[in-house]
């Protein structure tokens, strides 16, 4: 910039204001296209990943972060990744966000086989006590694996303890462990109730085999 | 004292953001649970002190007055917004971690007070070693909080810094086996507790260092008048 444009600039404020407003726009416009591809790289890694976890247990031979279906229900959008073998649907999972936990809503990945039972869940993202309600991290405790293999047909009571259900509390921490089963447990519901259209397969690219094929469970 | 010496001992010890100026106290009681945690917001911190500090010294002939403050709001959070981005794309692991402070850095005030008392007045390069000298010496204290919270709260020291660094850090992760730890000091009291303590101690040290440097002086007196 010039002295005598710089001089001028600094007798008009507002000027200068808006050339600084201008330059810092250029600045970020400039990383955002220097980042923008390496970001989605890495969340479409992150996404993998937890699919990867969530799905480990359901065989499959296609790539779930490119299978989607968007459903709506009771006013939640989810994005449903769909785990196929050959063609079949075998397994789903969604993120699921629960009710608030002592720290807020804690978000979960949930993967469901196609019969209704739970493959795996981890959780995504939670800010629970340090110490305390951070065991719901599969990292920190196995306790998040006791709800693989159950469903809404198992029997199960879907509740902590110390509300008659089955499942443990954790010393000092109940809302955390509350929070969890009741999301998964309305993940379930949400699985069931949405199954017919999670699991149809829609003609188009690796789909037209398995579309004629009957959709009722065997 | 030559300046750069100054400076040097102004961020570090003398003049130290956390311990002396008290600023940033949000970002410092929040991410300091953990010893790693304190570590990649004051690396953070840094990054955007220094630059934000040549930024506003490059421009500060330019700058009016009038608007001084909206251009430096305007600078610090084109920076941090761009460390935001940075982070995200190349250390996405520590952007798990520390994602949600970022967005913090710019409300800390001790990029504010850098940049009205020294970048706005100074050579690009002396604000570059004032930003980094401040961000150091944010981060030891950061760490430094961090570490004492985490230890006492849960028998760690740089849990997870492989995370943050990479597994050649590894080694750095210690863990007390069989210590249950007082969850007081990782909940945001803790933080207030650890950070008084620490404070009063080094209120102590440099009342020692007064005493001392008194009695020196007194005693060279005595010496001179005889």
């Amino acid at each position: 910039m010039s002295s005598i444009a710089a001089g001028g600039l600094r007798q008009r404020p507002g000027l200068l204001l808006g050339a600084f407003a201008l330059g810092c726009s250029a600045m970020l416009g400039m990383g955002d296209l220097a980042t923008h591809e390496e970001i989605r790289l890495r969340q479409a890694e992150d996404l993998r990943n937890a699919l990867d976890q969530t799905l480990s247990a359901v065989p499959h031979d296609n790539n779930p972060a490119a299978d989607t279906v968007a459903v709506e229900d009771e006013g939640r959008a989810v994005t449903v990744y769909r785990a196929r073998l050959a063609g079949e649907v075998r397994g789903v999972a969604f993120n699921w966000v629960s009710e608030a936990g002592y720290g807020g809503p804690i978000t979960l990945t949930v993967g469901i086989g196609r019969d209704g039972r739970i493959a795996s869940v981890r959780v995504l993202s939670h800010s629970e006590t340090p110490g305390l309600g951070d065991k719901i991290d599969v990292r920190k405790s196995d306790w998040i694996r006791g709800f693989d293999g159950r469903g809404l047909d198992t029997g199960t009571r879907w509740a902590v303890r110390k509300d008659g259900g089955e499942f443990d509390q954790f010393a000092g921490a109940t809302i955390t462990p509350r929070a969890v089963v009741g999301a998964v447990h309305a993940s379930l519901k949400f699985f069931a109730g949405n199954r017919a259209r999670l699991l149809a397969v829609p003609a188009g690219p690796g789909g037209d085999v398995a579309a004629t094929r009957s959709e009722i469970p065997s | 004292m030559s300046e750069v010496r100054r400076v040097v001992r102004d961020g570090l010890w003398d003049n130290n953001v956390v311990f002396a100026q008290m600023l940033g106290m949000c970002p410092t009681l929040a991410t300091t649970g953990s010893a790693t945690n304190g570590l990649g917001m004051g690396l953070a911190t840094t990054v955007v002190l220094v630059s934000s500090g040549v930024l506003v010294s490059l421009f500060r002939n330019v700058i009016a007055r009038e608007v001084r403050i909206a251009i430096y709001v305007l600078l610090m959070s084109t920076v941090v917004t761009l460390v935001d981005m940075a982070m995200n794309a190349w250390l996405h692991e520590l952007h798990k971690v520390l994602g949600l402070f970022i967005p913090l850095i710019v409300v800390n005030c001790a990029i504010m007070g850098r940049a009205e008392a020294f970048a706005s007045k100074r050579a690009p390069g002396m604000a570059a070693l004032d930003g980094l000298m401040m961000g150091i010496g944010f981060t030891l204290a950061l760490m430094v909080l961090g570490g004492v919270r985490e230890a006492i709260g849960q028998g760690t020291l740089f849990a997870d810094a492989s995370m943050l660094l990479g597994q050649h850090f590894a080694f750095l992760e210690l863990r007390l086996e069989g210590y249950r730890g007082v969850l007081l000091m990782i909940l945001p009291p803790g933080g207030f507790l650890a950070l008084g303590f620490l404070v009063a101690a080094r209120q102590r040290m440099l009342a020692r260092a007064r005493a001392r440097s008194l009695g020196a002086s007194a005693g060279a007196g005595i010496t001179a008048g005889t």
